[in-house]
C-alpha cells in the first residue's frame, strides 16, 4: 500500500514540473545511438502533443541504441522501457505517467482524495510531528535516489565470472570522503569497507543488486545496480543531522568480528570531544589513554605506552607525517587541534606491512578534508588555546583547502607566578594546512602541511623552545578497478632549543634537530574476492643533528661544540595478502623486509672486546667519508594474522608481529621531557628488535550492538635501552657509553565490553599486563637490581576504565569517564647518609616501590544549540569536572634533602576539582 | 656553573614552578612511604685529602641508618691514614664525633694520595687521585634579589688546571633581643639584681650555620677557566634572622677531579633536585672508595686531594635595599611585676620570663619590674652563642 500511495504521490509531485510539449498526435520516428533515456524522452515529447509527466531522477541511466519507425507511443515507450523498471500509463487527456513498478491509476478509486483539487504530500505519508520541512525534503530526495536503478557497465559486454565494482563513498554534504564505510550485499553476503580516501571495490556476478552502505553517523543508505561489466558507482552519504553528538568509537559495527586485523581501536572525532579532558583541552592523546592496553608514566604526560612498550616506540603518523614530539607545554597537552583531526586509529598488535620503524604501536592520525561545496569555518574558546578553522573549495568539487590555528594565551597563567618569576613567559602554537586537488576521478593530490611551535622562559633565565615541522605531498591514482596506488613523499622536521642568556660569560644556545626525508609509494590490487595484495615501497633518509652548542654575545666564553652529524636510511619493501579462505577463515600474512643503512661521514668509536663500554676502553676511532656505508642491519619482519569466525557475531583471531626500531630516544627521565635527544643505530648502538604474539575471541550481542572481547598478548623486546646510573645524554659525543641494552618482556590480557549506540553508550575495559626489563648486557660495566627482572617505570598491572555517555535529547548530553590503575614503580631510598652538612638519601635497587594507586573520575556535559541546519552559527558549550572527587593521585613519591633535613613528599599533577568551560562556534 | 650541567637543572625548575603555579592544582604534600627499610650501616668517607701549607685534613666518617631514624651515626672506632703512592702513611686521630684530623701536614703536590680506612675489621682504600691546587677565590659577593641576597662568586685559573670546584661555607649572624636587661633574677634569693660585669653577655648573638648543600661548578665546557657570578648561597631576608643586623659568609674553594665532580653532581641529582616531573631516576652512587675485601659492599663518599682556599665577606643592614625584614621578635611584650616575692617568684621563678629594669613611678618610686619572655631578653635562647666570633 504504501508503495502504491508513494508512487502516487510522485506523480502528483511531478505536475509541479511537467514538460509540456505542443504538436500533433502522429507516429514516432527516429534513430538514436546510445541515447540515455531522459534525452529520449525529450525527443518523443518533441515529436508527439502527449505531455510526459516523470522525474528525471528517476530514469535509469541507461544509455541504449534504438529507432522507431513511425510507431505508436505506446510501443515506443514500451521498446524504451524494456530493459528497465519503468512503466506508463496514458489517461484520457493525453498525459502519460512514467513510473517505476508501478503504473499510475489514471483513475483514482472513489473518495480516495481528501478533498478536490491539490494533494498534500504529506498526506498519510507517516507521522511529521518531529520532522521539519527540511527533514522531509530530505527523505524524499533519499528516497528516490534509492530507488533509484544504476547500470553499471555495457551490457553487451559478455560477462565472465566476477566483475569488479569501485567507487568512492562520499558526504554529500561536505565532500569529503566517507572512511570505513561498509559497502555490501545482503545475498551472496559480499562486501567491502572504505579506505581513508573513501575508496572501495569488490567483486560480483553480473545481475542485479541492492547495494547497502552503511557507516558510522550517516544514513545508510542503498542502491539498485544492474551490473553488467566492470565499473565504477560513486554514493554520496547523507550525514545524521538529528545525532549530532552520538558516540561511535571503534571501525564498523561488525568489523569487530569480521576483520583479520586484532588490536586496532580507532577514535573518532567527536568520540574524542566528548571525553572529558583537562581544562577543557580536547586531547587527542590522552583519549587513546583510555583505550586498553595504553598507559603513560603520569599526568604530565602525554607520552604513550603500549603494551608494554616505551614512549618512543610509537610511530605517531599525521597525515603520513611523523610526528616526534606530539606535546605542548612539556606535555600537558597534545599538539592536535580537534577541529582538524578526522580520527585516530591504533594499531597496537596487527600492524600492517606497510608501516614499521617502530616497536609497538602505529597511532596513525587522519586530519579532514577540506568541505568540497562551501565555505564554512569553526571558531573554539577554551581556558587554555582559542582554535580558528576555515574550510571551503577553492574549485568548486575538484579543489579544496582546511586550515586550522590553535594558539595559547596561557602567559595570563603566570599571572599566578611569585613575583621572582614575573618575567616568565610560556606559549605555544600549531597550524594545519590541508589542500586536496582531484585532478581527474582517478587521480586526486593531497598537500598537508603541519607545524607546532613551543616556548617557554623563566624569568628571562633559560628559554626552551622546541617545533615540529611536517609537509607531505601525496597522490592517490586508480589506476584501474583492481589496482589503486598511494604515492607520498614529504619532510618531517623536529627540534628544539635551549638558551640562556642571564650570566654573560656563560650565555650559549644549544640546538638540536631531526630532519627526514621520505618516500613511500603502496599500493592495493584486489585479485578477486580471495586475495587482496598490499605491497610498496619506503624509503626514509634521517639527518640527525645530536647536539650544537654555541656562545651567544660577546663576552660569553662558552667553547662552542658540536656533536656531529648522522645520516642514515632505513627502507622496506613489502607484500602481503589477504586470503579469504572461506567465509569463516580469513588469513592475512604480510612480510616486510627492512634494510638500514648508518651513512657517514662519522667517526666510529671501537671498544675493546669484553670488557665495559667505557672512555677509557675506546681502542680506536675509524674515520668514515661522507655517505660511506658504516653499518648496515635489516632482515624480514612477519605480520601474520588470522581469523576463524563461528557466526557472524563471534569469532577468534591469532597474530604474530615482528618489528625492528632504528631511531631510539634517550631519555632518563620518567615522563617524556622536550630535552630529550634522539639517536640513529650505530655500530655501538644496536637496533631494538620487537616481537608480539596475540590471540583474541570476540564476541558480539544483541544484533551487535554489544561488543565484548578479549586479547591476550607476549612480547619479546631485545635491546631495550636502559641508561646507566647517572647517565650523560646531551652532548654526549659517545653516548653508548651511557646507555645499556637490557632485555624486555612484556604480556597481558585486554578485556573489553562495548555498546556503541543507544542514548547509554560507551565501554569498560579491563588490562592486565606487565612489563619488565632485564640487564643482560655482559659487557655493562654495572648490574641494574643484580640482573634480575624489574620492572620498568610504567609497569602498572592493573588497570580499568570506564566511559559513560548518556544522551538527555539530541541537545544535552553527559560523560563519565573513570579510571583506576595500579601505582608505577618508582626508585626509592633504602636509607640515609649525612654528607655536605645533610642527611640524603642513598638507593639501590631500581623501581622497587610502587606508589598508591590510581583513581580519577571525570565528568562533563555538552550542550548545543538548536540543530536547525540552515542556520548560520551554531553554538556549543561543554562544561565538566576533571577529577571530581578532587583525589590527590601521586605522580611521585620522593625524597629530598632540605636544609639539611630529608623530608618525604608526594607530587600530585591534577590533585583537585578542576572544572572546565569550552565554547565552540560552527558557521 | 657550565651551560651544558645546567640545562637538566634548570629545566626541573622551570618545570616544577610551571607545574605547580601554572596548573595552580598541582600540589605536593609530605609523605612517608611505609618502606622497608633495613639497616644498611654502610661506611660514610666524607672528606678532602688538604694539600695547602700545614694543612689539616678532616675526614669524618658514618654509617647509613635506616630511612626512618634520621640520625646521623658516627663511626668513632677506625683508623684513618692518608697515604702516598711512596707509603708514606699519615695518621689521623679521632677528635669529635667521628671525625678525624690530622696534624698540620706539608703534604707534597707532586705526588698522589689515597686515604685507607679500617673499620669494623675490614680495609677501605680509596682511589689514587690527582692532587689538585685551588686558585684563590678572586671575588665574594652579593646581589640583591627579591626578599633577600644572593651570594656570588668569581673566581679563574689561569693555567686552566682546575676546571671542577667544589664550595662549602660557613655563615655567621649577629643578631639582639629587643630588650636589654639591666637585671637579673637570682633563683636563691628570690630577689632581681643589676647585672654585672661578671655576668654573661645576653643582648647580642652569634648564629653559625654550616653549608648543607652541594655547591659544584665546571668550566670544562667554557673557553676559559673562569667561573663567574657563581651563586653560593641565597639568604633570605623574610623567612631568616640572617640579615637582621650583620651577616657573614666564608666560602671554601676547593678543585675535584672530573669523576668526583660527576660524582658530586649525581649525588645532587639524587638528593637535591628530585621530585620535579622530568626528573631523572635517583641511581645508584658509586664513588672512589672500595672494601678491599669485598668490592662490591656499598661505600660512600669521594675522596678527592686539594689545597683549599677560602674567603670571607660581611654585609651590614645598612648596606642592604629595604627588605620586609623578618622580625623574630614580634610576639615580644613587656609585662610589670609587682616587687612583692610571691609575684617575683611567679613571674621568674621558672626561667620562662626573664627581668630587664625596675618600674619607676612617677614619684621615682621603685614599684615593679619590668619582664618579659626569656626569648625576648636572652639571645642565647635563639640558639646563638654570645661569644663573638674571633673574625667578628
Amino acid at each position: 500500500m504504501k508503495r502504491i500511495i508513494n508512487t502516487f504521490l510522485t506523480g502528483c509531485i511531478l505536475l509541479c514540473c511537467n514538460l509540456c510539449g505542443q504538436g500533433q498526435t502522429k507516429g514516432i520516428s527516429g534513430d538514436y545511438k546510445q541515447i540515455r533515456l531522459p534525452q529520449l524522452l525529450k525527443e518523443i515529447q518533441k515529436q508527439t502533443d502527449y505531455r510526459l509527466f516523470y522525474d528525471p531522477q528517476k530514469l535509469d541511466t541507461l544509455a541504449q541504441n534504438i529507432s522507431f519507425d513511425n510507431q505508436s507511443i505506446e510501443k515506443v515507450l514500451t521498446k524504451a522501457f524494456a530493459e528497465t523498471e519503468l512503466v506508463f500509463s496514458i489517461d484520457a487527456n493525453k498525459n502519460i505517467f512514467i513510473t517505476r513498478g508501478q503504473a499510475v491509476k489514471t483513475t483514482l478509486p472513489q473518495g480516495f482524495l481528501p478533498a478536490p483539487g491539490r494533494v498534500t504530500a504529506a498526506a498519510g505519508q507517516r507521522p511529521i510531528d518531529d520532522l521539519d520541512a527540511e527533514e522531509q525534503d530530505a527523505n524524499r530526495a533519499r528516497a528516490v535516489v534509492d530507488n533509484r536503478l544504476y547500470i553499471i557497465g555495457d551490457k553487451n559486454q559478455p560477462a565472465s565470472g566476477n566483475i569488479t565494482v569501485t567507487g568512492y563513498v562520499r558526504d554529500a554534504k561536505s565532500g569529503e570522503p566517507v572512511i570505513g564505510a561498509s559497502v555490501y550485499i545482503d545475498k551472496p553476503r559480499v562486501g567491502a569497507s572504505t579506505d581513508q580516501y573513501g575508496y572501495y571495490s569488490f567483486q560480483l556476478p553480473r545481475g542485479r543488486y541492492i547495494l547497502n552502505v552503511q557507516s558510522i553517523g550517516m544514513r545508510d543508505a542503498r542502491r539498485q545496480i544492474q551490473l553488467y561489466s566492470e565499473g565504477k558507482m560513486n554514493i554520496d552519504m547523507e550525514g545524521q543531522v538529528l545525532s549530532l553528538k552520538r558516540v561511535v568509537i571503534s571501525a564498523a559495527k561488525v568489523n569487530n568480528i569480521r576483520s583479520t586485523q586484532m588490536g586496532v581501536a580507532k577514535l573518532d572525532i567527536k568520540a574524542i570531544k566528548q571525553i572529558p579532558a583537562v581544562l577543557g583541552e580536547v586531547d587527542l592523546l590522552r583519549a587513546v589513554l583510555t583505550l586498553p592496553g595504553v598507559k603513560t608514566t603520569g599526568e604530565s604526560s602525554t607520552g604513550l605506552n603500549v603494551r608494554g612498550g616505551s614512549v618512543d616506540q610509537n610511530l605517531i603518523l599525521f597525515n603520513d607525517a611523523t610526528i616526534y614530539n606530539p606535546s605542548h607545554f612539556f606535555g600537558m597537552f597534545s599538539a592536535f587541534n580537534p577541529e582538524v583531526v578526522k580520527d585516530i586509529e591504533l594499531y597496537k598488535s596487527s600492524m600492517p606491512a606497510r608501516y614499521g620503524g617502530r616497536l609497538s604501536s602505529v597511532l596513525d592520525i587522519k586530519s579532514r578534508e577540506g568541505n568540497k561545496k562551501k565555505f564554512t569555518g569553526s571558531a573554539g574558546l577554551g581556558l587554555v588555546t582559542s582554535r580558528l578553522n576555515i574550510e571551503g573549495p577553492l574549485i568548486k568539487d575538484r579543489t579544496t583547502f582546511m586550515a586550522g590555528v590553535r594558539a595559547t594565551y596561557s602567559n595570563w597563567m603566570m599571572k599566578f607566578l611569585p613575583d621572582e618569576y614575573e618575567n616568565s613567559r610560556a606559549g605555544f602554537y600549531d597550524a594545519n594546512l590541508n589542500v586536496t586537488h582531484e585532478f581527474n576521478k582517478k587521480n586526486t593530490l593531497f598537500i598537508t602541511g603541519y607545524m607546532s611551535g613551543d616556548k617557554f622562559n623563566l624569568n628571562n633565565d633559560t628559554t626552551y623552545g622546541y617545533s615540529n615541522r611536517n609537509l607531505s605531498l601525496k597522490l592517490k591514482s586508480i589506476y584501474s578497478n583492481k589496482l589503486t596506488g598511494v604515492i607520498t613523499t614529504g619532510y618531517d622536521e623536529y627540534n628544539y632549543d635551549i638558551s640562556s642568556d642571564n650570566n654573560p660569560y656563560n650565555a650559549y644556545k644549544l640546538n638540536f634537530s631531526i630532519q627526514q626525508y621520505y618516500f613511500k609509494a603502496n599500493f592495493n590490487y584486489y585479485i578477486n574476492n580471495k586475495h587482496a595484495l598490499d605491497f610498496g615501497f619506503n624509503t626514509l633518509y634521517y639527518k640527525l643533528k645530536p647536539g650544537a652548542l654555541r656562545a651567544v654575545g660577546e663576552q660569553s666564553i662558552v667553547i662552542p661544540e658540536t656533536v656531529s652529524q648522522e645520516q642514515a636510511l632505513e627502507s622496506a619493501l613489502y607484500l602481503s595478502d589477504k586470503f579469504n579462505v572461506n567465509d569463516n577463515l580469513s588469513i592475512e600474512g604480510g612480510i616486510r623486509y627492512v634494510l638500514y643503512n648508518y651513512l657517514g661521514p662519522q667517526d666510529i668509536r671501537q671498544y675493546a672486546p669484553g670488557v665495559p663500554r667505557t672512555v677509557d676502553n675506546i681502542t680506536d676511532t675509524i674515520s668514515y667519508g661522507k655517505n660511506k656505508n658504516i653499518q648496515n642491519y635489516g632482515g624480514a619482519e612477519f605480520r601474520v594474522s588470522a581469523r576463524y569466525s563461528f557466526s557472524d557475531a563471534f569469532s577468534i583471531k591469532a597474530g604474530f608481529n615482528s618489528q625492528r626500531q632504528f631511531i631510539h630516544m634517550l631519555s632518563n627521565t620518567a615522563a617524556m621531557a622536550p630535552t630529550d635527544i634522539w639517536k640513529l643505530s650505530d655500530p655501538n648502538i644496536k637496533p631494538q628488535y620487537g616481537e608480539q604474539y596475540s590471540l583474541g575471541l570476540y564476541k558480539n550481542f544483541k544484533s551487535n550492538t554489544i561488543e565484548t572481547s578479549v586479547e591476550v598478548y607476549y612480547k619479546n623486546i631485545r635491546n631495550f635501552m636502559d641508561y646507566k646510573s647517572g647517565a650523560v645524554l646531551i652532548m654526549n659525543p659517545h653516548v653508548e657509553t651511557d646507555v645499556l641494552n637490557t632485555k624486555g618482556k612484556a604480556y597481558g590480557v585486554e578485556l573489553l565490553v562495548k555498546k556503541s549506540t543507544g542514548k547509554l553508550n560507551g565501554w569498560i575495559s579491563y588490562t592486565y599486563s606487565r612489563i619488565l626489563l632485564k640487564l643482560d648486557d655482559p659487557i655493562a660495566g654495572e648490574n641494574i637490581n643484580q640482573g634480575n627482572w624489574y620492572p620498568s617505570s610504567y609497569d602498572k598491572p592493573h588497570d580499568v576504565t570506564a566511559i559513560a555517555n548518556y544522551r538527555f535529547s539530541h541537545r544535552v548530553s553527559v560523560s563519565l569517564n573513570s579510571t583506576y590503575s595500579t601505582g608505577r614503580p618508582i626508585t626509592v631510598p633504602v636509607g640515609l647518609f649525612y654528607y655536605a652538612g645533610s642527611l640524603r638519601t642513598l638507593y639501590a635497587d631500581r623501581n622497587s616501590y610502587r606508589i598508591p594507586d590510581y583513581f580519577r573520575m571525570d565528568f562533563s556535559m555538552n550542550v548545543d544549540g538548536n540543530h536547525r541546519v540552515k542556520q548560520k552559527v551554531h553554538l556549543s558549550w561543554t562544561f565538566g569536572v576533571y577529577n571530581l572527587t578532587g583525589r590527590k593521585n601521586p605522580y611521585s613519591v620522593y625524597y629530598i634533602s632540605e636544609n639539611g633535613v630529608v623530608t618525604g613528599y608526594k607530587l600530585s599533577i591534577f590533585g583537585a576539582v578542576i572544572p572546565f568551560i569550552n565554547l565552540n562556534l560552527k558557521f | 656553573m657550565t651551560s651544558v650541567n645546567s640545562i637538566s637543572i634548570r629545566l626541573k625548575k622551570a618545570l616544577a614552578v610551571l607545574v605547580m603555579v601554572v596548573l595552580v592544582t598541582a600540589c605536593r604534600e609530605k609523605f612517608e612511604a611505609d618502606l622497608p627499610s633495613p639497616a644498611t650501616g654502610y661506611l660514610i668517607v666524607e672528606g678532602i685529602i688538604n694539600v695547602g701549607d700545614e694543612a689539616v685534613t678532616m675526614i669524618k666518617l658514618s654509617r647509613t641508618t635506616p630511612l626512618d631514624s634520621r640520625a646521623v651515626t658516627p663511626e668513632n672506632n677506625a683508623q684513618v691514614f692518608i697515604e702516598d703512592e711512596q707509603n708514606h702513611q699519615y695518621e689521623l686521630a679521632l677528635s669529635d664525633s667521628g671525625q678525624y684530623y690530622s696534624q698540620p701536614l706539608d703534604l707534597p703536590v707532586n705526588v698522589r694520595y689515597r686515604l685507607h680506612v679500617i673499620a669494623d675489621a675490614k680495609e677501605y682504600y680509596s682511589g689514587f687521585t690527582d692532587t689538585k691546587i685551588a686558585p684563590e677565590i678572586d671575588n665574594l659577593y652579593w646581589e640583591p634579589k627579591t626578599d633577600g641576597i644572593e651570594i656570588q662568586l668569581d673566581t679563574d685559573d689561569p693555567l686552566g688546571n682546575s676546571r671542577y670546584y667544589y664550595w662549602n661555607f660557613t655563615e655567621t649572624w649577629e643578631y639582639n633581643v629587643p630588650y636589654f636587661a639591666v637585671l637579673k633574677y637570682i633563683q636563691a634569693s628570690n630577689t632581681v639584681d643589676y647585672r654585672g660585669a661578671g655576668d654573661p653577655e645576653i643582648f647580642k648573638c652569634y648564629h653559625t650555620l654550616e653549608s648543607s648543600s652541594i655547591v659544584i661548578a665546571s668550566t670544562a665546557k667554557l673557553s676559559q677557566d673562569l667561573v663567574f657570578a657563581k651563586p653560593i648561597t641565597f639568604v633570605s631576608a623574610t623567612n631568616t634572622s640572617k640579615l637582621v643586623n650583620r651577616y657573614s659568609i666564608i666560602v671554601r674553594q676547593s678543585v675535584l677531579s672530573k669523576d668526583a665532580y660527576e660524582y658530586f653532581e649525581r649525588m645532587k641529582k639524587n638528593t637535591e633536585q628530585t621530585g620535579s616531573i622530568f626528573d631523572a631516576q635517583p641511581s645508584q652512587l658509586r664513588g672512589n672508595i672500595k672494601c678491599k675485601t669485598d668490592s662490591s659492599e656499598i661505600v660512600v663518599g669521594y675522596i678527592s686531594t686539594s689545597s683549599i682556599t677560602e674567603k670571607r665577606i660581611f654585609v651590614s643592614r645598612v648596606e642592604l635595599p629595604a627588605f620586609n625584614h623578618m622580625n623574630p621578635f614580634s610576639a615580644c611584650m613587656l609585662d610589670t611585676v609587682k616587687l612583692h616575692p610571691d609575684s617575683l617568684r611567679e613571674a621568674f621563678y621558672y626561667g620562662s620570663n626573664l627581668p630587664i629594669d625596675y618600674w619607676t613611678n612617677d614619684a621615682g618610686i621603685r614599684n615593679g619590674v619590668v619582664g618579659s619572655a626569656s626569648f625576648c631578653v636572652d639571645c642565647r635562647e635563639q640558639g646563638g652563642s654570645n661569644v663573638r666570633p674571633s673574625f667578628w
